[in-house]
């Protein structure tokens, strides 16, 4: 693999609806790693659904 | 982001204990939406945890300018999962653990992540890089099983 960031996590995932809970799981996960209360994760992971959700809808690409 | 297999989900981790849980959740995400009971989903995510602290610990040798790759393949039938690293491999497997040595202290507690991988897994593999690095372990977990 090449070099990167130490701090960083990087996810692809395919245009696929149902996707987005993918990068909603991972995201929480490296939040709580950080310390973040169980609140805060929660608004991380609809914010994230969210993002995702446009990203995959709005993907031209997808016909 | 360029184009990519519709059914793989990719994560690239740093090198550090503890990112092994970020890869553990999203696998585990990955097979519930594949359709995967939630005990194939419990062993799969101790597997991959395994999987990736071997990657950290062993193949990257804690260096936190390498990475960790976890790419997830869904299939219709079968998720596999290659956890990548740039270690030169496992060239001899380790002894088979022993547990009542391990509970008495006798043997080092460690020294099960192979072993577990192996049984909670439909199949496992360790694959040696070609160049002496980029070496992974690629397990498979099948559906209707």
């Amino acid at each position: 693999m090449s070099k990167s960031k130490s701090t960083t996590v990087e996810v692809r995932l395919p245009t696929r609806p149902g996707y987005e809970k993918v990068a909603m799981s991972t995201a929480a996960s490296v939040a709580r790693l950080m310390g973040f209360p169980e609140d805060r994760v929660e608004d991380l992971k609809t914010a994230v659904t969210e993002a995702c959700i446009n990203a995959i809808e709005h993907d031209r690409r997808m016909t | 982001m360029s184009e990519s297999k519709s059914t793989t989900v990719e994560v690239r981790l740093p090198t550090r204990l503890g990112y092994e849980k970020v890869a553990m959740s999203t696998a585990a995400s990955v097979a519930k939406l594949m359709g995967f009971p939630e005990d194939r989903v419990e062993d799969l995510k101790t597997a991959v945890a395994e999987a990736c602290i071997n990657a950290i610990e062993h193949g990257n040798r804690l260096n936190e300018k390498l990475s960790v790759g976890v790419v997830l393949r869904a299939d219709t039938d079968a998720l596999e999962v290659k956890v990548l690293d740039d270690g030169g491999g496992i060239k001899k497997a380790p002894p088979k653990p022993d547990i009542d040595r391990k509970m008495h202290g006798e043997e080092d507690p460690r020294g099960m992540g192979m072993f577990l991988i192996q049984a909670l897994v439909d199949e496992a593999e360790w694959v040696q890089g070609s160049d002496g690095k980029s070496s992974y372990v690629r397990l498979l977990i099948k559906l209707d099983k």
